[in-house]
């Protein structure tokens, strides 16, 4: 059993703040501009661009806590931390995490 | 019989031998009877000879009895006598003619041996004896002939009768006729054998045999091919007449009919023709083994029964031509059947087609080919009376000069082949011929509008058999069928296409709008909100005048938009419904709150009313019914321009247990025709078009309240007396009465503990408004007395009642709630007053402390019991009421009270909407910039009293533009710059305040945290002047 990818409290409050149709509508916007960041990561791994790397993670770490994804948001926070190296393993790592928080969050759009 | 008259004969004339002989037309003499001692010998070795060789010659001759004393020595002896007195003893005989009206038909001789002494000559008495007995036996015989003739004629008939009852017995086969014919021949006619043979003039088919008293199996059981060289059966088809063969050993007879002779040892024979009219339909044959001619009289019997024979076949005829047309017709309507009952698919047609073809067409494979532009390939095909369900894949290429279909899609005619093997096959068809064994064959053209698109193939593989006219039309009419049957499909199919693409279109089209409301109503927030900002600026009255203007008109565009959005959803069957449990009186009330500033500048009293069986906690679509209460309240509120709008909520509970609530909005406006009444829920439509100028909107409104209440399982209608006389809106919903989980709401139902028996006075010119305070409060336990004028009041007052609490209405006539507070304060001074007012008057309130407490209209039962209840909880301190302790909300007037310019600067979209969307709700209307440069950009062009800004932003982060604007500006003009980060490490804050920020917000943003960092900005104090 993998731990939560959603706390889902962190989630309920904020529908419950904002409403049902605007956290829907957060979550999508995460999840359309989510594919921008993380575009800008490889690339910025590519030409070895340690400012736009940390940037982008951070952008996705911020992002993740607003939904409560706490796995995402530790992982993109560990890359925003780290000195940046050519080792491509920790951006397929966080992908792979996103790939399936988006799944979650998809999820609780539909319930 | 003969015997017994020689047994009398020979006891009256004592002899040694006597015998009777018969004579038959021929003169040839047989030995009927015998007696003596030669009589065994004689009798077995006796062959039929010409009377002139017997004894009988000179008695017949003279016809008179002949004595001969002395056969041996006597004179004039015949000359058999002498022989038989040669070779046994001589001897003495009487010889007695049998004539018969002239005509010798026997004789009767005695004898007596001469030399033994016990016989003595012949007297005239055993003469005249013997004459008597010739008569009688004369006599016998007539009788015996009369009794055989009577006796043949009636088997003769019944076998004529029985013949006609097989015949009428089965009408539809000729096999137990021919069978019954075959029966009698043989039973009536001396034969050893007799055949039923048919023909259609081409082959002959044997179908009865009789052969040694029973019917055998036929020899030929094929069909043999009509040849007058070849046999005997051919040359009667073909010649139409009798043929009588008496001898046939002496013949040459084909080699066909050897086997007859040779082997069956058939010697004589009969063959008649069956003709109908013309037409030799069959043959009717006897075989005889002795080489005896038939008698006329046998011929005749033989050809009565060949004309039983061909009534037979004609019956039958006539009989299954009616049973096939029948079944044709009834082919024809199972096809058509199948083609009703399948119009999207040709294959069962197809099916119905081929099987019905085989039948039909007494053919023994059915194939339907198609057309495919140059090539063709099988459809449905027959084998061995099934329906095929693996047919050839491969597509043939049309080549007219290759293979017959070929030449029918090409030129549209049908191709007969009556006989493969007397037609000279197409180079493809030899093949096909050979391995699919065909013998007959039509090729039937499937004709649409002059063109060849399939062909109907029709196969004998038994015997070339030629199709007749009658079969070819059937055929013709299969393929009409067939057509039918494809362009029924066709049509269906162009039919459902074109629905699909029209749904399709309609769906692209919904689709369409909903995306472009999107899109319009982003531009549109800008246009709103920069407008609004353009308001918050220095402006002379007539810019400000257009800047209203134009946020104003971005506010209606923009609900037309979500109209528009909203029904293009409902249209393309995307509006879900959702299903969450809520309080029911929330949903309702904050739909008032947002009509009542509305309501309040015209003056209009608005009120609700809510029966106590109404669930107070509903499952169901809350932002849905609450926009069509706020439709139907709004639309009540544009359309009145005096009086009052009144919401009642009533509840029944329906069939599936379900609570049916129905809600009704009634105000004292225009009111409706019964014309405008009926466009009312079209969409784009409102009651006439002179209302749309008047009042402006889309029309829309009504049709998406219907269209969403039906959604919710409910309809919507309306109700008015007229126009000017106002108009009723009613709607229902479907919903599941809920619990809700938080149990914060209190229950307003039924008597109040803190509330029973306090004296109320309620004061109110507008009776709806009296009708619901009296009643609610009453409910609640208290005594209300209720006045709809202050004059009465105050004489209350002044009476000898004291009372709990008092509650004024503002606006009334003559004296207005503060003048009314103020003169009962006058005269009771402990007196708690509660003014009930529109929204807003609270600014207007004069003297501090002339009223415990503000109900706002309308009304709020909510409001009205946490105000009832405070104010006597005060008057009775010992009961202490704890309140629920609320939830941090968002104060949409707090930009009211405190109003700033705002600039985010962010470069996230989530977090940028989320910002955004959090400010909207307090009430402020921001700026976006998404990097530190914009930002920088836009407190250039613009004041802002405070910048939100995100640190981490590409192009130039927060800090550094926090860096600018603190270099740019003096510090007591510039923004005030609150951080937002993610970071929320220790070092960032210190990080924020050296870069020149004033303040600090961690994200994900907490709402207090944001509220109270904004009051930390001094407010726009112009405009709140």
């Amino acid at each position: 059993m993998t731990q939560e990818l959603i706390d889902t409290a962190v989630f309920e409050e904020l529908a419950d703040a904002m409403g049902a149709d605007f956290a829907a509508e957060l979550v999508t916007t995460f999840l359309s501009d989510a594919p921008n960041m993380f575009a800008e990561m490889t690339q910025a791994l590519a030409t070895r661009d340690a400012d736009a790397y940390r940037r982008a993670a951070h952008s996705i770490k911020s992002n993740a806590q607003v939904f409560g994804a706490t796995l995402l948001a530790d992982q993109a926070r560990d890359i925003e931390m780290a000195t940046m190296t050519a080792d491509a393993s920790a951006l397929t790592a966080l992908q792979t995490n996103f790939d399936q928080t988006a799944d979650v969050l998809k999820a609780l759009l539909d319930e | 019989m003969f015997d017994k008259i020689l047994e009398s004969c020979q006891r009256l004339i004592r002899c040694s031998d006597l015998s009777l002989v018969t004579l038959d037309e021929n003169q040839l003499v047989h030995l009927e009877a015998i007696r003596g001692d030669a009589a065994k010998l004689t009798a077995a070795t006796y062959k039929p000879m010409a009377f002139e060789q017997t004894i009988l010659i000179d008695a017949v001759r003279l016809e008179q009895v002949m004595h001969y004393p002395d056969a041996l020595n006597g004179p004039d002896v015949p000359l058999a006598l002498r022989k038989i007195a040669a070779k046994f003893a001589n001897l003495s005989s009487l010889v007695a003619p049998m004539v018969w009206q002239g005509k010798p038909v026997g004789g009767l001789f005695v004898t007596r041996i001469l030399d033994d002494p016990n016989w003595t000559p012949f007297t005239q008495r055993d003469m005249d004896l013997l004459e008597s007995f010739a008569d009688q036996a004369i006599i016998a015989i007539q009788n015996a002939r009369l009794f055989r003739e009577t006796q043949t004629a009636l088997a003769r008939q019944t076998a004529s009768a029985d013949v006609l009852q097989v015949i009428s017995q089965s009408p539809s086969d000729v096999m137990p006729v021919f069978e019954a014919i075959a029966q009698a021949v043989y039973k009536l006619i001396d034969c050893n054998g007799a055949a039923v043979i048919t023909t259609d003039g081409t082959t002959f088919r044997t179908c009865a045999t009789m052969m040694d008293g029973e019917l055998t199996d036929i020899v030929h059981k094929v069909d043999q091919v009509v040849d007058p060289v070849k046999n005997v059966v051919s040359q009667v088809i073909t010649n139409k007449e009798t043929l009588h063969l008496p001898d046939m050993s002496v013949l040459d007879l084909p080699e066909f009919d050897r086997p007859t002779r040779d082997t069956y040892g058939m010697n004589a024979s009969l063959t008649i023709p069956l003709l109908r009219g013309d037409d030799c339909v069959g043959v009717l044959g006897l075989l005889r083994v002795d080489k005896k001619a038939f008698l006329q009289e046998e011929i005749d019997l033989a050809q009565s029964f060949c004309n039983q024979a061909v009534i037979a076949i004609e019956n039958v005829r006539l009989f299954n031509e009616t049973q096939a047309a029948l079944s044709r017709q009834t082919a024809s309507a199972d096809i058509l059947r199948v083609i009703s009952q399948s119009p999207t698919d040709t294959k069962p047609v197809f099916n119905a087609i081929v099987s019905a073809g085989d039948k039909l067409m007494d053919c023994d494979s059915t194939t339907i080919l198609l057309r495919d532009n140059d090539v063709f390939y099988p459809l449905a095909g027959t084998g061995k009376g099934k329906p095929l369900t693996r047919l050839s894949t491969n597509a043939v290429k049309i080549e007219a000069e290759m293979n017959y279909p070929s030449q029918v899609f090409v030129t549209g005619e049908m191709v007969h082949v009556r006989d493969e093997a007397q037609t000279d096959l197409p180079p493809h068809e030899v093949d096909t011929f050979l391995k699919f064994g065909m013998k007959s064959v039509i090729y039937v053209p499937m004709l649409r509008d002059g063109h060849c698109i399939g062909v109907l193939i029709f196969t004998r593989t038994k015997t070339a058999r030629a199709f007749t006219p009658e079969q070819v039309k059937l055929a013709h009419s299969f393929c009409d069928q067939a057509v039918i049957a494809i362009e029924n499909v066709r049509l269906f199919q162009e039919a459902q296409d074109a629905r699909t693409s029209a749904e399709e279109a309609n769906e692209a089209k919904s689709a369409f709008l909903a995306t472009m409301s999107h899109e319009i109503r982003t531009p549109m927030n800008a246009v709103i909100g920069m407008s609004g900002l353009i308001m918050d600026t220095e402006l002379n009255a007539e810019q400000h005048d257009y800047a209203r203007t134009i946020r104003d008109s971005g506010d209606a565009l923009l609900g037309i938009i979500n109209e528009i959005l909203d029904f293009s959803k409902i249209e393309a069957g995307q509006m879900d419904i959702e299903n969450h449990p809520f309080d029911l009186r929330d949903c309702i009330e904050s739909a008032l709150d947002l009509i009542a500033s509305k309501a309040a500048e015209k003056q209009l009293d608005v009120a609700y009313l809510m029966d106590d069986n109404v669930p107070p906690a509903i499952s169901a679509d809350l932002t849905r019914m609450r926009q069509i209460l706020l439709n139907l309240l709004s639309n009540a509120v544009k359309f009145t321009e005096k009086g009052e709008v009144v919401l009642s909520v009533t509840s029944s509970t329906n069939r599936s247990g379900k609570a049916s609530l129905n809600f009704t909005v009634r105000d004292t406006g225009i009111g409706l025709t019964a014309q405008g009444m009926s466009r009312l829920f079209q969409s784009f439509s409102q009651a006439d078009s002179s209302t749309t100028r008047k009042y402006g909107g889309t029309g829309l409104g009504l049709a998406i309240s219907k269209r969403l209440s039906e959604l919710m399982g409910g309809t919507m209608w309306a109700t008015s007396d007229g126009p000017g006389k106002g108009s009723t809106f009613h709607f229902s919903i479907d919903a599941s009465p809920a619990t809700l989980p938080d149990t914060t709401t209190r229950s307003l139902i039924g008597a109040q503990s803190e509330l029973v028996g306090k004296r109320l006075l309620v004061v109110d010119d507008n009776d709806t408004n009296l009708k619901i305070l009296s009643l609610q409060t009453q409910k609640w336990g208290t005594h209300t007395t209720a006045f709809s004028t202050p004059r009465d009041a105050i004489k209350a007052v002044e009476g000898q009642d004291s009372y709990d609490l008092a509650i004024l209405d503002m606006h009334m006539p003559d004296m207005d709630g503060l003048a009314l507070a103020k003169a009962i304060r006058a005269r009771r001074p402990d007196l708690p007053l509660v003014l009930f007012s529109s929204l807003g008057i609270r600014d207007v309130e004069a003297e501090e402390g002339l009223f415990a407490a503000y109900l706002a209209k309308p009304l709020r039962q909510s409001q009205l019991f946490d105000t009832l209840i405070t104010l006597c909880s005060l008057a009775a301190p010992q009961k202490q009421v704890s309140k629920p302790v609320a939830k941090p909300k968002l104060d949409p007037e707090m930009a009211t009270r405190h109003p700033l310019r705002i600039l985010l600067a962010e470069d996230n979209l989530v977090n940028q909407k989320l910002a955004t969307r959090l400010l909207e709700q307090m009430g402020y209307r921001i700026d976006l910039a998404s990097n530190g440069a914009e930002a920088l950009e836009s407190v250039a062009r613009q004041i802002y009293d405070v910048v939100l800004m995100d640190v981490q932003m590409p192009e130039m982060d927060g800090l550094e533009a926090s860096r600018r604007i603190n270099a740019d500006y003096p510090e007591d003009t510039r923004p005030k710059i609150i951080a937002m980060t993610a970071n929320a490490m220790q070092g960032d804050r210190e990080m924020c305040l050296a870069a020149g920020m004033d303040d600090y917000i961690a994200k994900p943003i907490r709402v207090d945290i944001l509220i109270q960092a904004l009051l930390d900005v001094p407010p726009n104090i112009k405009d709140i002047s």
